[in-house]
C-alpha cells in the first residue's frame, strides 16, 4: 500500500510539473506581454515601457523567466494581482477557494446520494412507468443548457417569488457592522461541518464494528447529526454570529439547489446503467436462488457491486468542480475560484488568471487520485493487488 | 410419493428472432434420497429445467403448460415470498464451477452466514458461524478461508465452498448444474465423491446436470437423456448404460472413449443440433438418426417402457427402439 | 509456405463470417426508436441550415433579416420603402421631424425588440434582429463546430489509440502519459484564459477541443478496446500469417474499433456544442451568431429581469441548444449498449 502511494505521489508530482510548465509556455507563446496594454497610451513613452519591462524581468530570456516562475510557485508565490494591486494572488485564492469548495462539495455529495438512490430503484423497476419518467428526466437534465436552467431558477425563486437572494455571497448591508469578516465566519461554518461529518463517520464505524443490527441502531446516526447541528447553532448563538452564519447559508441555498438538481441526472443514469450491468452477473442469479430477500439483493448485491463507477465519477467531478464551476459561479455571482478566473481573464489580470488556473489543475489532479484511492478501497480485488 | 415430480412441462423463450421451444412436454419423477442425472448436449434444455424448478427463469421465458410438484405442492402456484422460502431451505443448487456465484464484495463466510440467517432468522449469528465452520470441515476446507474473499479461492476451493453453501440449510434436494465441468479430472472425481457420500449420509436427493456421460455413470442412480428439450430415454443407470434403447443414447455412449476399446473406433453423431426456433414436427432427433422412417418425420414418439427392462422403469421415446 | 497462405485466407474468412461491426451499428440505429428520434431532430436542424440561405435569397430581405447586420424598425421600412400590404405604413408620428432627428443623432436605438408578428414569427432581439433567422443561421455554425470537433477528436483518438495498443513500448508510454496530462487540463477555464489572450473563433475552438479530448480521454478508451481486439485469436493468426503490421491494423483493428469511435464522436458533438454555447454565452467567442450568443445578447441588454415577458429572447435559443445536444446524446446512448456488448465479445 505504501509503495503504491509513493509511486502514485511521484507520478502526481511529475504530472504537476509538466502541467505547470505547459501552462507557462502556452502563455508565453501568446503575443505581447502585459505592457502591451500601454502601447496605445500616449502618456507612456517607450522608455517608460522598457523600464517597466526591466523591472518585472520581462526583457530577460524565456528560460530565466521560466526558472524564476517555477521557483516562485514552489515557494507559494503566485505574484501580485493587477486588478487588486498590491494584493498577492495567493491571498485572493486563499480567500475564494473555500467558497467554491463548500458549494461544489456539498452539491456533489447530495446529488450523488440522491442520484444513486434513484438510479438503484430505477434499475430495479426497469421498464415501468416510474423508470421511464426518471430516465427521460435525467436525459433532459443532462442535455439541458445549464445557464438556462440557472436563469430560470434565479427568475422563479429570486425575482418572481422573492424567496431567495438574487446573487452574491453575503448581504453587504447586514455585514457592514459585523464583528468578523465573512471569510472568518465562513471558516467557522466549515469547521462545524467538518466536525459534524467526522462525528457521523466515527459513529457509523463504531456501530458497524460492534455489529449492532436492527431497527434501533438505524436511528443513532440521525440523532447524532441533529445533536451536532443543534450544538453548532447554540455555539454560534452565544458568540452572536448566528445571523451572519444564516446569511451565508441563505445565499448558498439557490446555487446549491440548482447545482444539485442538474447533477442528479448524470449520477442517476450512471448508477442505473451500472446496476443493470451487475444484474447480468451470475452471483445475482445465485443470490436469488438462495432465497435472499429482494432488499438484500438490491442493496448488498446490485448497488454494492455497481458503486465502483459511481464513486469514481463522484471523485472526478469533485476535482472538476473547480473547472466546471466557472459557469455556476458567474451565474450566481458566487465569488469563488471560477468567477475569479473569468473576471481576471476578461480584465487582463494575468497573474490572477494563471494562479486560479493552476489551482484548478491541481484540484483536478487530486480528484483523479481520490478516484483511484476510493475504487481501490471499495473493491477487495483491487485492494489486494495494491497491497502487494 | 415422489419428492419432485414434473408433469408435462413445456417451456419457451421469447427472443428477438422468435420463440425457442426449450423444453417440450417433459415428465419426470424423483424419489427422496435418490440421485438423478440429466444428460444432454448444450441447448438440450437441462439447465432450463433446473431454473424452472427454482423459478429463476428470466422474464422472457414462459412456462406454457405443466406442473412442478415438490413435496406435494405445485411450485408454479406459489407466490414469490412463498417461493423464497422454498429456495435453499428445501431446494438448493450448486452452480457451474466456472460461474461467479459468490459476491466479490463480501467474504465467503459472510455470505454463508447471510444465507443461513435469511432462512433461520431466530438463530444467533454465533450459532450460524458455528454451523458454517462445521460445513467447511465437512467439505474439507480450512476455516481460515471463511474470512477470505471469493477471488482468493482457487477453482476447486470455490466449488467446495459452493457445496458447503448448498448444504447450509439442510435442503431435501440439491440441483448440481455442471458442478465439475471447469475443474481438472482429479478434482472432479474428488468433489463428486464427497458430494455423493454427503448425499448418502444425509438422505438427500440430488439432480446432476451434465453433458458428461462418464461422470453420470459414476454418481447417478438413474439417468434421463435429453435431446432438444425432449426426454428421450430414462432408466436405471446400469440398464441404460448396458442396453441403451434410444439411438441418441447409443450415439452418446459410443462417443465416450473407453480405455478397453481401440481409440480409432470413437464415433460421433452425424449432423447438426436442432434449430430450436423451428424444431421438426415429429421426432426431434430424426434428421440425425440412422433408423429414421416416414413415421418418425410425422409423429413424435411417446415415452414408453422398453421391451427389455427389469423393473418397468426403463423408458424411451422412439418408434424404432434398439 | 503454403501454411501461411492458408491462414491468411482463413483469417479473412473468419472476419467476414461475423457481420461487419459498423454494419451491426447501422442495423441497431434503424431498429431503435430513440436513435431514430435523434436522427429526426438532426435532419430537422439540417433542413434549417440548408434552407436559411435560400430564404435570404428569395423571401427575406437582407436589410431586415440578416442574422448579424439586419434589423427591423420603422426606420428600416423607411429606408427601404417597403411599406406595402405585408409591411403596413408606419404611424403618423413617425414622420415628425423630432423623431427623425433623434433617430439620426442616435438617441433612439436602431431596431426594436418586437414580439411575435407576421413578419417575425419568433420576434426580434433587443436590437431588432429576427430571432428565427438567427436561429436558423446559427444551426450551420453549430453543425460545423460539432462535426469538426468530433472528426478531429476521433481521428486523433482512433489513430493514436490503436497505434498505442498495437505498437506498445515507448509509443504507448508516451501517448498514455500525454493523455493523463491532457485529462488534467481544466477545459473551460483553459478556454477562458485562452480567449482572453487570443481571438477564439469556431475553427480555433474546434481544433483546441479536438486536441484536448482527442489526445486525452478518447485515446485511453480506444486503446482499451484495441487491446481487447488485439488479444483475439484472429489478429494473432493474421500476424503469424505474415500480414504486415499496417495491414493487420487496417484490416482487423480499425474495423473493430470504429463503432466505439463513432459512439464517442456522437458524445463529442454534444460536449462541443455545450462548451461553445457556454463560452459564447459569456461573450468570449468571436462568432457572428450562435445560440449561446443570442442568450448573451439578451442578458447583456438587460432583459434578464423581465425574461418571462420576453420569452422569445432566450427560449428558442435555449431549446435549440438542448434539442441539438439531446439528439446526438440519444443516438449515442441507444448505441452504447450494442457497442459495449461488441466490446465484451471483442
Amino acid at each position: 500500500m505504501l509503495r503504491y502511494l509513493g509511486h502514485r505521489l511521484l507520478q502526481i508530482l511529475v504530472l504537476l510539473f509538466v502541467f505547470i510548465t505547459l501552462t507557462y509556455f502556452i502563455l508565453q507563446a501568446m503575443p505581447g506581454d502585459f505592457t502591451s496594454i500601454y502601447a496605445s497610451n500616449p502618456q507612456m513613452t517607450p522608455e517608460m515601457i522598457a523600464n517597466l519591462q526591466a523591472r518585472f524581468g520581462l526583457n530577460e530570456s524565456v528560460w530565466v523567466q521560466y526558472v524564476r516562475f517555477l521557483r516562485n510557485i514552489v515557494t507559494g508565490d503566485l505574484g501580485v494581482s493587477f486588478s487588486e494591486y498590491p494584493r498577492p494572488v495567493w491571498d485572493i485564492i486563499k480567500e475564494r477557494l473555500p467558497r467554491t469548495f463548500v458549494l461544489f462539495f456539498s452539491a456533489n455529495i447530495i446529488s450523488f446520494y440522491i442520484g444513486f438512490w434513484l438510479g438503484k430503484w430505477s434499475a430495479w423497476y426497469k421498464g415501468r412507468a416510474a423508470d421511464k419518467v426518471l430516465v427521460t428526466g435525467s436525459i433532459s437534465l443532462i442535455t439541458a443548457f445549464y445557464p438556462l436552467v440557472a436563469f430560470m431558477a434565479l427568475w422563479v425563486f429570486s425575482y418572481h417569488l422573492g424567496w431567495l437572494p438574487l446573487n452574491n455571497f453575503v448581504d453587504p448591508i447586514l455585514w457592514s457592522n459585523a464583528p468578523l469578516s465573512s471569510m472568518q465566519v465562513f471558516g467557522y461554518i466549515i469547521y462545524a461541518a467538518v466536525v459534524t461529518t467526522a462525528l457521523l463517520i466515527l459513529v457509523s464505524l463504531l456501530l458497524r464494528k460492534k455489529g449492532v443490527a436492527g431497527a434501533k441502531s438505524r436511528w443513532i446516526p440521525p440523532i447524532v447529526l441533529g445533536l451536532a447541528l443543534l450544538s453548532a447553532v447554540a455555539l454560534f448563538q452565544r458568540s452572536g454570529l448566528l445571523i451572519y452564519v444564516f446569511d451565508i447559508l441563505y445565499h448558498l441555498l439557490l446555487p446549491l439547489f440548482v447545482l444539485t438538481f442538474i447533477r442528479i441526472g448524470s449520477s442517476l443514469l450512471l448508477t442505473r446503467d451500472a446496476v443493470l450491468a451487475v444484474t447480468q452477473e451470475d452471483y445475482v442469479l445465485a443470490a436469488r436462488a438462495r432465497g435472499l430477500a429482494p432488499a438484500v439483493i438490491r442493496n448488498r448485491y446490485l448497488a454494492r457491486n455497481a458503486i465502483h463507477p459511481v464513486v469514481t465519477s463522484l471523485a472526478l467531478s469533485l476535482g472538476e468542480s473547480f473547472s466546471g464551476g466557472v459557469v455556476t459561479e458567474t451565474l450566481f455571482s458566487w465569488p469563488g475560484i471560477g468567477l475569479t478566473l473569468l473576471r481576471a481573464s476578461l480584465g487582463g489580470d494575468y497573474p490572477l488568471a494563471v494562479g486560479a488556473f493552476i489551482i484548478t489543475g491541481i484540484f483536478l489532479l487530486l480528484g483523479h487520485v481520490a478516484a483511484d484511492i476510493a475504487t481501490a478501497c471499495l473493491d477487495p480485488r483491487l485492494r489486494d493487488s495494491i497491497g502487494r | 410419493m415422489a419428492l419432485l415430480e414434473l408433469q408435462d412441462l413445456s417451456l419457451h423463450y421469447h427472443t428477438g428472432r422468435g420463440v425457442i421451444s426449450a423444453v417440450n412436454q417433459l415428465s419426470l419423477a424423483l424419489d427422496a434420497g435418490e440421485s438423478l442425472g440429466l444428460v444432454g448436449e448444450s441447448g438440450s434444455g437441462k439447465s432450463s429445467i433446473a431454473h424452472a424448478i427454482l423459478r429463476l427463469l428470466p422474464a422472457y421465458a414462459q412456462i406454457r403448460q405443466g406442473r412442478i410438484y415438490f413435496a406435494g405442492r405445485n411450485l408454479l402456484d406459489l407466490t414469490e415470498p412463498q417461493m423464497r422460502e422454498v429456495r435453499w431451505r428445501q431446494i438448493a443448487m450448486v452452480f457451474q464451477a466456472a460461474m461467479n456465484t459468490l459476491n466479490p464484495m463480501y467474504t465467503v463466510g459472510a455470505q454463508v452466514v447471510e444465507t443461513i440467517l435469511t432462512h433461520e432468522p431466530n438463530m444467533s449469528s454465533k450459532a450460524a458461524r458455528a454451523r458454517v465452520e462445521e460445513l467447511y470441515a465437512l467439505v474439507g476446507l480450512p476455516c481460515t478461508l471463511l474470512r477470505r474473499y471469493p477471488h482468493e479461492y482457487s477453482g476447486g476451493m470455490k466449488q467446495r465452498a459452493c457445496i458447503a453453501l448448498a448444504l447450509a440449510c439442510n435442503p431435501q434436494l440439491i440441483i448440481a448444474d455442471e458442478p465439475t465441468t471447469a475443474l481438472d479430472v482429479i478434482m472432479q472425481a474428488r468433489i463428486l465423491g464427497e458430494l455423493e457420500s454427503i448425499r448418502k449420509e444425509r438422505g438427500m436427493s440430488v439432480i446432476y446436470i451434465s453433458h458428461d456421460m462418464a461422470m453420470m455413470a459414476q454418481v447417478a442412480e438413474r439417468i434421463g437423456v435429453m435431446y432438444a428439450g425432449v426426454l428421450v430415454e430414462y432408466g436405471c443407470t446400469i440398464d441404460l448404460l448396458a442396453a441403451p434403447a434410444h439411438p441418441y443414447t447409443a450415439g452418446l455412449l459410443a462417443a465416450v472413449p473407453s480405455m478397453a476399446d481401440d481409440v480409432t473406433q470413437l464415433q460421433e453423431i452425424p449432423g447438426e443440433p436442432v434449430d430450436l426456433y423451428a424444431p421438426p414436427a415429429g421426432c426431434r432427433f430424426y434428421p440425425r438418426c440412422s433408423r429414421a422412417t416416414a413415421q418418425c418425420k410425422e409423429q413424435a414418439p411417446p415415452l414408453l417402457p422398453c421391451r427389455r427392462n427389469r423393473d418397468g422403469e426403463h423408458k424411451a421415446a422412439c418408434w424404432h427402439l434398439l | 509456405m503454403n501454411r501461411g497462405r492458408i491462414t491468411r485466407k482463413s483469417t479473412k474468412k473468419l472476419h467476414r463470417t461475423s457481420a461487419s461491426p459498423m454494419r451491426e451499428v447501422w442495423q441497431h440505429i434503424r431498429a431503435s426508436k430513440t436513435a431514430l428520434f435523434g436522427i429526426g431532430i438532426i435532419l430537422l436542424f439540417g433542413f434549417c441550415a440548408l434552407i436559411h440561405p435560400l430564404l435570404m435569397h428569395t423571401v427575406w430581405h437582407p436589410r431586415l433579416y440578416d442574422p448579424v447586420t439586419g434589423y427591423d424598425s420603422f426606420s428600416s421600412w423607411y429606408a427601404l420603402g417597403i411599406y406595402d400590404a405585408v409591411h403596413p405604413a408606419p404611424p403618423s408620428w413617425y414622420w415628425t421631424p423630432q423623431f427623425l432627428s433623434s433617430w439620426r443623432t442616435g438617441q433612439i436605438s436602431l431596431g426594436e425588440c418586437l414580439a411575435h408578428i407576421a413578419r417575425h414569427p419568433l420576434g426580434t432581439d433587443p436590437i431588432g434582429r429576427d430571432i428565427l433567422s438567427q436561429l436558423m443561421y446559427s444551426t450551420r455554425a453549430e453543425f460545423i463546430l460539432g462535426l469538426l470537433t468530433a472528426i478531429i477528436t476521433v481521428s486523433i483518438g482512433t489513430i493514436v489509440g490503436t497505434a498505442a495498443a498495437y505498437y506498445a513500448g515507448w509509443v504507448d508510454t508516451f501517448f498514455m502519459r500525454l493523455a493523463d496530462l491532457l485529462m488534467l487540463f481544466p477545459g473551460i477555464p483553459f478556454l477562458i484564459v485562452l480567449s482572453a489572450m487570443m481571438d477564439l473563433n469556431l475553427v480555433n475552438l474546434a481544433i483546441v477541443l479536438g486536441i484536448l479530448s482527442g489526445f486525452g480521454s478518447i485515446t485511453i478508451i480506444i486503446k482499451a478496446q484495441a487491446l481487447a481486439v488485439k488479444s483475439h485469436a484472429y489478429v494473432e493468426a493474421a500476424r503469424l500469417a505474415g500480414g504486415s503490421r499496417l495491414w493487420v491494423v487496417r484490416k482487423h483493428l480499425i474495423p473493430h474499433v470504429l463503432p466505439l469511435s463513432f459512439l464517442y464522436m456522437l458524445f463529442t458533438v454534444t460536449a462541443a456544442i455545450g462548451t461553445e454555447a457556454t463560452l459564447s454565452f459569456f461573450g468570449l467567442l468571436n462568432v457572428g451568431c450562435s445560440w449561446g450568443l443570442m442568450i448573451h445578447t439578451m442578458s447583456a441588454s438587460g432583459y434578464l429581469a423581465s425574461s418571462i415577458r420576453y420569452w422569445w429572447l432566450w427560449l428558442p435559443a435555449g431549446l435549440a441548444i438542448t434539442l441539438f445536444c439531446a439528439a446526438f446524446y440519444l443516438i449515442g446512448r441507444s448505441l452504447e449498449q450494442v457497442v459495449h456488448s461488441q466490446r465484451q465479445e471483442g
